[in-house]
């Protein structure tokens, strides 16, 4: 019984403020009624929250003079036109202030511009310079790819000249030294029978 | 609030979104007190609530269009006083709320027990009790006793769950019982 009762002051202790609310449902509301009368504790607990609340609203609020409140609205007022003139100055189109600044879009457009970024720089970047050749020969691939056949025939073929011009030189320096070689042999000799036909 | 007010009040809505400051100032007049006392015991310091005051009124002056009369205008009035007190407050969070010891009033006289009237022993007792509860305390309990918001809206407004605001207001309500009951007990 004891029990009972801890647990039921507990649940209203919760429940207090919405029952003086009647923000509870019929029913519970009913159960609460019910209980309040069965239990002296809830009833207490009841009174001390409405003697409480009533003690607050006794003590007397902070006093605000008229005078010094319309210099406060006046100066609110004015502060929030002079904003106002300043952002209808700055608009060129004579969009509504709050069309314009609202912090939520002004949020949401840095958000937007933020995740742009942070997708461009995680992207993968396409090469300019393949990206260029490509479109070149999707252009005009025919001309280009022949053009591209000629630079390469003609590479070659200098390439050909060049192999055989050096081969020649190649062969006309190796007669050229076994002429002299044969030369230098034959003076040699020459020599050698002029000593002995002088002896 | 006086019932001529409560009928003026949504004239003096359509006047104000119409851009009409003086039906601005007839507007707030009825509530001025309440809410300069709501940022005076949230913030703990005079200076700073007539700034909030004032920037509360720079809000509600530039969103007076967007009020729709299906909400009760004085818990949008004190939902908007609490969010720029938020705002202020996270801006200095280095610097806690703190209360001007000059503008509390001695307490060292004896209280008198309580009579058919609430002594002013009390009331200052209880407004020292309100500075020690903490921030989440205050902010609903003062939510409630000022905006007379409903439990449901003010959880809407801080964004906590129903049930952890009705908690916030129990541990309140039960810090300021024991701090009266102790206090006359003495």
């Amino acid at each position: 019984m004891l029990n009972n009762t801890k647990h039921l002051v507990e649940q209203f202790e919760r429940e207090v403020w919405l029952y003086l609310d009647k923000d509870l449902s019929p029913e519970r509301m009913q159960f609460w009624n019910e209980k309040i009368v069965e239990h002296n504790e809830l009833q207490l607990l009841l009174d001390e929250n409405k003697k409480l609340t009533e003690l607050y609203k006794n003590i007397p609020l902070n006093e605000f003079s008229e005078a010094r409140y319309s210099e406060v609205v006046s100066q609110a007022v004015k502060k929030r036109n002079t904003i106002s003139a300043f952002i209808q100055k700055i608009n060129p189109f004579k969009i509504e202030n709050d069309r314009i600044l609202s912090p939520v879009k002004i949020a949401f457009g840095g958000a937007m511009a933020a995740a742009a970024i942070v997708i461009l720089l995680l992207s993968n970047k396409p090469n300019p310079v393949k990206n260029l050749s490509n479109e070149i020969l999707d252009w005009n691939s025919e001309e280009i790819s022949q053009q591209i056949s000629e630079m390469s025939t003609s590479i070659s073929l200098i390439k050909d000249e060049n192999f055989k011009e050096f081969l020649i030189d190649k062969r006309s320096k190796e007669k050229l030294d076994r002429d002299i070689f044969s030369i230098s042999n034959g003076i040699q000799k020459l020599k050698e029978e002029l000593e002995d036909k002088s002896l | 609030m006086q019932p001529q007010e409560i009928t003026k009040e949504p004239d003096l809505i359509k006047k104000c979104q119409n851009g009409d400051s003086a039906a601005f100032a007839d507007l707030i007049f009825p509530h001025r007190e309440n809410l300069i006392t709501y940022l005076n015991r949230l913030s703990g310091n005079k200076t700073t609530a007539e700034d909030l005051f004032q920037e509360t009124l720079v809000k509600v002056w530039s969103g007076i269009k967007k009020y729709k009369e299906q909400n009760k205008f004085s818990s949008w009035l004190f939902s908007i006083a609490h969010n720029v007190a938020l705002d202020s407050y996270r801006k200095i969070k280095n610097r806690k709320y703190t209360v001007d010891v000059n503008e509390i009033t001695d307490l060292s006289s004896g209280s008198n027990p309580h009579s058919d009237y609430v002594s002013k022993e009390i009331e200052l007792q209880l407004e020292k009790a309100i500075e020690t509860l903490s921030k989440k305390q205050k902010e609903v309990f003062l939510l409630r006793m000022h905006g007379n918001m409903p439990f449901k809206e003010i959880a809407k407004l801080t964004g906590e769950p129903i049930n952890t605001v009705l908690g916030h207001m129990h541990y309140a309500v039960k810090k300021l019982k024991l701090m009266l009951r102790n206090e006359n007990v003495k």
